[in-house]
Formats: C-alpha cells, structure tokens, sequence
C-alpha cells in the first residue's frame, strides 16, 4: 500500500486561540466536526433511520 | 446494544428495521425507467398483483416478533409496489389495521408509502391522515423531464395527475403528510430547470436518484463524459447551497454528515450496514429493490413469511455481505480517500457479470467528483492548510511502534485542549437553549460561564489547570448525555431522578469555574452542586461538610454558593458557612487550611500529589466524576495507604527509568493522574484507562512496584492511542463486527482489539526488558511472559491487517506496530 502523507490535519479544530465566548456562539454539537469525533453516537436502535431505503423518501 | 443478535461469529447479526412491502405489484404508469419492470429482474410476472390479507397478517407478525426478540424501539414500514395504490382504499385501510395491531403492544410503528401519485385521492389522503402515514411522490422536474420516462403505457404524460397529487399534499389539510419528492436523475435534463420545478412544488425533502445501471448495463452519458451525473448533480448543489440550502437534499446531507464523521442517510451512499428487508406480495423475502438492475433473481433469498422468521433472513448471506461497511467493499474502494461518505456507492451498480459485486461502483467517477466537491466548500473541507491540529509524520511514526516521546505526546496534549475547548464551549450552548434546564439552573450557568469567559481573555493558563483536568472532558459527555435523554423524556421543572441528575452535573460548571477563579485570583460568585455532603474543586480537593465536631448539624442544601475573594473561599449551603485560605488552597496540602464558620466541622481533603524525580502526578480519590473506569473507583484513602501508594510509586518510576526508559518520557509529558481503584478480592492486577479521561490511569495498588510500572505503561499506551484516535480514523467507524483476540474469552469490536494490541505491544516490551535483568527464577518467568505476549500481539495485527476494516493510515500505524513486536 502507498505511504500516505502521515502528517495531513486531521478534522480537529484548533481553537486554543479562540475566546470562549466566540467558540460556543460557533459551537453546534450536532455539526460541529471536532465535538462529532467525540460525542456519543445516538444509540442507532432509539430510532430508525430516516428512510435510508433508496426508493422512498 | 439492542438490535444486534448472537455474538459467537465474527460477523454479528443484524435485525431488520426498515420493511418495504410490496402490496402492489403491478403499475399504471410504464416508466421506461423503472427498475421493477424494465431491469433484469423479471420475478413480478409471477407474483399475485395485490397482496392477500393472509400475508399481510404474517407479515405484521414477522415484525412484531422481530420487534420483540431485539427490543426495538420501533419499525419503519414502507409500503411500495409497483404501485401501492392500485391496492385501492379498502385493502390499504384493512393492511394499516393489521399492523398498527400487531405492533402498538410493541413498539412504535412509522408507516410510509411512496406512490407515483397519479391516483391519489382525498380519500386516500383522508386515510392516510387517520392513521399518520407520511407520503412520499416520484417525479423527475418539470413537464418536458417528467415526460421523458414517466409516461402511461399508451404514451399518455403523467404529468398533470403528479402536479394534482402533490397539490393535494400542500393544501393545508394534508399538508402534514408531505413526506418530499424522489426524482431520478436524466442527465439530457438541466440540472438547475429540474431542482427549481422541484422548489416550486414546495417540498420538505428532495432526493435525487441515480438511475440503477450496472457495469454490464451501464448508464447513458450522452455527452461521453466520465462525470457526467456528478457534473449534473454539482451544478444542483452549487445552487442548492447559494440559495441557503431551503430544503431537505437527502444525497447532499448524507454526504455533509458523512463527511463530518456522522451517518449516511441513504443506503444508496456510506459505509452504514444495511438494514431494510423486502416482502414481495407473494409473502417471499427479498434483499433488496435494486439488486433487480443486477440480474434475473438477484434479490431473491428462497425464504418467505410463511416458513421463515426474520432471523434467518438476517443471517442469508447477500444480507450480511452488505453490512460489512469498508470490509465489504474492493480494494479500489478501500483505498479510496472519500470512502467514508461513498461507500462504494449503491450496493447494485458494482454489479458486473464477470467479477459479481467486488468492483467499484459503475458511478465511482461521478461520486468520486462530487463528494470531492462537497467536501472542499465545507469549512476546513479537503484543504484545510492550518487551524486544525495534526501529527508531524515522525511523531505518527513513533506513536505507531508504540513509544512516542515528549514530543508526539506533547502534541496530542494539545489537541486535548482544543477538544475539551470544544467541548466545554458546545456543553454551553445546548444547555443554554436547552428546555429540559431549569430557569435557575440557566441562571447558574451563566453566572459560571461568565466567570469562566473573563477568566479565558485574561488568564488562560488559568482555566487550563482546571480543564485539563481529566474528569473534565468525563463530566461534560456525561452532561450532554443527560441533556439529550432529558430533553426527549423530562419536561423541565419535574422533580424526577433523572432531573436532579441533570441539574446535578450541570451545576458542576460552577466548580470548575470556582478552581479557575481561584488558579486566577479573580473575583467571582458562582452556585455548585453538593455530592455526597461535599463539594468539590476539581484539581484541588473537597470539603466535606458536617464532619463530626462539637456542634450540632447544620440544613445543607443540594447546592453550595462559592464566593472567590482575594484572601478566600467562602463556601455557603443551607445554613452552614464556610472558610477556606486562597493560598493555601492553591499549595495544595491539609495543613494550614481552615475549614471554619457557623457549620459543623468541615473537612478539607486536599489533591495528594505523588512524587518522584522527574514525574509528579495527582493521586485522584475526591473528583466525583473519576468513577469513569472499567472498574470501580477506590473510596478517599487514608494517610496511611496514600504512603504506600507515594513508596511504590517512587519505585515504579525507577524501575521505569532502569529498564524501560523508552517509555518515561511519553509518562512524564502525559501523565497527570492516577486513580486509586478498589482491589480485586481474588487478589488480581487491576488497572484500566477510560476512552474520556486523556492524562489519567487508575489502577488498584499492586504489593509489586515492578507490577505498578507495567500497569502505568500498559494503561498509559491506551491514553495514547485514544487521543490519536480523536485526531484520526484509523479503522472504518461503522464496522460492527467482533473480533477474536487472544488474550480474552469474548470478541471485540476493533477500537478494542486496536487498544488491546496497542497496549500488549508495551507489555511485550515490558517483559522483554525484565529477562534481561531478572534473577534466574525470576527471569524463566519474565521469559514465558515476554513469549506469551509478542504471539498474542503479533496474532492480534495479523487480525487487525486481515479485517479489511483498517483505513490507509490505520494499515500504516499497523505496519509499524508489527515492525515492533517483531524486533
């Protein structure tokens, strides 16, 4: 398999810099990429998947 | 997890959520399109047109049953055809019955049906209405691109019929029932003339259907461009996003969460396990509609509703190959960067005579160069060139063969802090808004996050010393945990367990904002919860209140009120008062701080820190979110026993330094915080990392001090690993298959056989080095271990390696980890 570039960003913000106040008027949990990575993932038997049967929507 | 069946295969079984049944298997429409009748597969000729009452009502039981022996919460059945509603009002209105019957006693049931539209009725629209059954309209754009395919057999347009049914679903009695519009994709169509008819139509959802075609059936490109359907569908999502994105794009949103480490909400897109089945109106089970674009029996599963339970399907093997997420797919795909959010695409257009469904898709260009597209208008989409963090290659290279440094570590510590900034700034905003919050908790917390902000601006070394703590990121899960339960279940202001537990872990923000305007010398006033007749300073300490004395016992209420001053901390609850030294405070010993006031006695129990040259770390036996371990945590620890743990610490640390330097730097960077774990009573090691608490181990004290240092490097790997793991997918997140390691009884999931391999490399490592320097008995002992351990690692990344599921960069920290085990 090819190397990759093993140094690539990955898709966690850098908000070290970032006033608080400022991160969480930006903040979405349900969006937010970097929170997405760590977040508990709905339990996938709560609810059924939004129509995820191609030929209905 | 409910729904998921028998664990003794690799493969676990799925249950079946999603239930499309066919209760009309014939058209008045003669779509030229249409992959029921024009496609390979021709078993509809065979079939009773509409569905008899009898498999109706065994159909139902199927589910329920299903429902019942995986205890779903609730089922989706879409009825379909065909045309379902050439099944007429009356045979609808008795096959509605039968269901809502079979399954209210068991779970909750979301009734669809998706129609051509041409015959629906107010009648129909009446029905569906009683029984709230969501309704859902094919059409592909305006008059000239409908009529291209969606004609009657004699020519006749359906357009007119379409364009009625709809205004039927947008008046406002029906309006409710709107579920959107399906359009099959037709790239002689202009892409902008189709998306703004759609508009005018004012759906709630749209899709966009690629037309099923297969290697050896591929679709028309009349422009003989080889993105021809992604080119189309861009110039849709252009538009889409610069009008605001004013509605629903399944294919879109599936590939913006997908992108974002979210599900796929198309089975057409994603690496998601499929879980829908097929009951034909002949009760035969089938996998899937589209497979009839592959060839003549391609859906078939030889099972019926009759004979067979749904179990069996579950375990039919077409089934199965279709949940197996990146391992199911060929190594074209796998090793494609925008696996994640295509998946391969849909599950028939890999089709080709010759090599079955092991190629990529027959739209892979098309896919290829829209999520690529998609991706690179996201913020921080394909190129983000800075602001997010990373891994220089040489720290990569040296976590993956296990070590890592003060450097690589050093790293992920920083990426730690920006997470928990994150974390805490989103745990802000969802409780702020949040319904099921109290007013007086809302007003807690803003007080708190105020103190926290200045303190942000002006002091920010400040609030790290209490958010890098590593309960923290622990707490704020567990909070956003309790609010999503707790807006769904609680209506704000019951007084229930689950409310208090809530308003409980909310009010903790308070305490860190207390230890943060303490670190700082900033004045601030803010309420904190009191847990066990204590508070609690994270970092610091707590104070235990009422603590037997002279006095009688004071009211103490559910939350205590901190005022921070200059000189001191005044701790107020009920009619207690209390006052604690700033400074000594912060010096972090028992002695010298006074725990005084019109309360009875108050015990402060200070952090104790264990020490060694090089290495100082928080011996946590008071934060009461540290409880997060495999196993449980230890209660506050004498004077006595924290001197044993301060004595075989200081030896680990040697023995760390003397024989397994290679791993004190990564320890010395990293590691903030042991906690004392309650022992085995069989006498075993005890130790563990939680996935939550970056920086922290928690291990019950070992009579060996040469066990202790194997216990602080072994459980030290797992922190590692899991905060590279926030930073970078190394194995397809979706894969729920279990997997043998050697080293346990039960199969794992690959984040766990991953952190179990990862950390034996240590181990091996560990003993390794012990042979070396052990006396003579002692060494034949370290010998069997060290040979033990390096076969089970190195079986467990011969596992890791073969699972299909690693992504590019996973197979490369694999490789390294096995270079490893090897020398």
């Amino acid at each position: 398999m090819p190397k990759t570039d093993l140094s690539g960003p990955s898709r966690v913000l850098d908000s070290r810099d970032v006033p608080l106040a400022e991160l969480s008027a930006m903040s979405d949990v349900n969006s937010d990429e970097t929170l997405g990575r760590i977040l508990p993932k709905p339990e996938q038997a709560t609810a059924v998947p939004v129509a995820s049967f191609q030929s209905a929507i | 997890m409910s729904g998921v069946a028998g664990s003794s295969g690799v493969a676990t079984v799925r249950a079946f959520r999603q239930f499309v049944l066919k209760i009309h298997s014939r058209c008045d429409l003669a779509c030229d399109h249409c992959y029921v009748y024009e496609a390979a597969d021709q078993s509809w000729r065979g079939r009773p047109m509409a569905i008899p009452d009898a498999v109706v009502a065994q159909t139902a039981q199927r589910i329920a049953e299903h429902a019942v022996a995986h205890e779903l919460p609730a089922v989706q059945v879409v009825l379909h055809g065909g045309e379902p509603l050439l099944a007429g009002p009356a045979r609808m209105r008795r096959l509605i019955t039968e269901f809502r019957a079979a399954l209210r006693p068991v779970c909750a049931l979301d009734l669809r049906v998706h129609t051509n539209g041409v015959l629906l009725s107010e009648e129909f629209c009446e029905l569906f209405a009683e029984h709230d059954i969501k309704v859902g309209i094919s059409i592909d754009g305006d008059r000239m691109a409908n009529d291209r395919h969606r004609r009657y057999g004699d020519g006749r347009s359906s357009y007119d019929k379409v364009i009625a049914a709809i205004g039927l679903l947008q008046s406002v009695r029906f309006r409710k029932l709107y579920a959107g519009l399906l359009c099959t994709i037709d790239v002689a169509n202009n892409p902008i003339t189709v998306y703004e008819s759609l508009m005018q139509l004012r759906p709630p959802r749209i899709d966009f259907l690629l037309p099923h075609s297969t290697w050896d059936s591929p679709p028309p490109r009349p422009a003989a461009e080889d993105s021809q359907y992604g080119d189309w569908l861009i110039a849709i999502f252009d538009r889409w996003m610069a009008s605001g994105r004013p509605v629903s794009i399944r294919t879109f949103d599936s590939i913006r969460s997908t992108l974002r480490g979210g599900q796929s909400l198309t089975e057409a897109l994603g690496l998601g396990a499929v879980d829908l089945v097929v009951i034909e109106t002949d009760g035969s089970y089938e996998q899937a509609d589209s497979l009839k674009a592959a060839f003549d029996g391609a859906p078939a599963t030889g099972f019926d509703v009759f004979g067979t339970s749904l179990d069996v399907v579950a375990r039919h093997p077409g089934v199965i190959a279709r949940q197996q997420g990146r391992a199911g797919l060929c190594r074209t795909c796998q090793d494609c960067p925008v696996v994640t959010s295509c998946g391969g695409g849909m599950y028939a257009h890999r089709y080709r005579a010759d090599s079955g469904f092991d190629n990529p898709s027959v739209f892979c260009p098309d896919l290829l160069k829209l999520i690529t597209h998609i991706d690179a208008q996201r913020p921080g989409g394909s190129t983000p060139p800075a602001g997010f963090h990373r891994l220089g290659d040489r720290e990569f290279r040296a976590l993956a063969t296990g070590l890592g440094g003060a450097s690589a570590v050093g790293q992920l510590i920083e990426a730690q802090r920006s997470l928990r900034r994150s974390l805490i700034a989103g745990l802000h905003r969802v409780a702020s808004s949040s319904a099921a919050v109290s007013g007086e908790r809302q007003a807690g917390l803003r007080a708190a996050w105020d103190v926290l902000s200045v303190i942000d601006t002006a002091q920010p070394d400040a609030l790290e010393s209490v958010l890098s703590h590593p309960y923290v990121r622990v707490w704020a899960l567990e909070c956003l945990t309790r609010l999503q339960s707790s807006a769904a279940a609680v209506p704000p202001g019951q007084d229930s367990r689950v409310q208090r537990e809530l308003d409980t872990d909310l009010a903790h923000l308070g305490a860190i904002a207390a230890v943060a305007a303490i670190a700082a010398r900033a004045p601030a006033t803010v309420t904190v919860p009191v847990i066990s007749g204590a508070v609690h300073l994270p970092t610091l300490g707590r104070l235990l209140l009422n603590c037997a004395g002279p006095s009688r016992p004071v009211r103490i209420d559910a939350t205590a009120t901190i005022n921070v001053t200059e000189q001191a901390v005044i701790v107020r609850s009920g009619d207690g008062s209390w006052r604690l030294d700033r400074a000594d405070l912060l010096a972090g010993g028992s002695s010298g701080v006074t725990a005084s006031g019109t309360g009875m006695a108050a015990e402060w129990q200070p952090v104790r820190m264990l020490r060694a040259p090089g290495l100082t770390v928080a011996l946590e036996d008071t934060d009461p979110y540290r409880d997060s371990h495999q196993w449980p945590a230890a209660a506050r620890l004498s004077d006595s026993e924290f001197a044993r743990w301060q004595e075989r610490f200081l030896a680990a640390w040697q023995e760390i330094g003397r024989e397994h330097g290679m791993y004190g730097p990564a320890l010395a960077m990293g590691l903030t915080t042991v906690t004392p774990l309650i022992p085995s009573p069989e006498g075993h090691h005890i130790s563990a990392a939680a996935r939550n608490a970056f920086g922290a181990v928690a291990a019950a004290l070992p009579a060996d001090p040469v066990i202790l240092a194997l216990l602080l490097i072994h459980e030290f790997q797992h922190v590692k690993l899991g905060a590279v793991l926030d930073l970078y997918d190394l194995f397809d997140r979706s894969d729920t298959r279990l997997y043998h390691a050697p080293w346990r009884a039960d199969k794992r999931p690959i984040e766990g056989l991953l952190q179990g391999t990862y950390a034996h490399l240590a181990v091996t490592d560990f003993w390794r080095a012990r042979q070396r320097v052990a006396t003579d008995s002692a060494s034949g002992e370290a010998g069997k271990q060290f040979t033990r351990w390096r076969a089970h690692t190195a079986a467990a990344i011969e596992t890791l390696s073969d699972s299909g599921s690693l992504t590019s960069l996973g197979a490369q920290f694999v490789d390294e980890m096995r270079h490893s085990v090897c020398l």
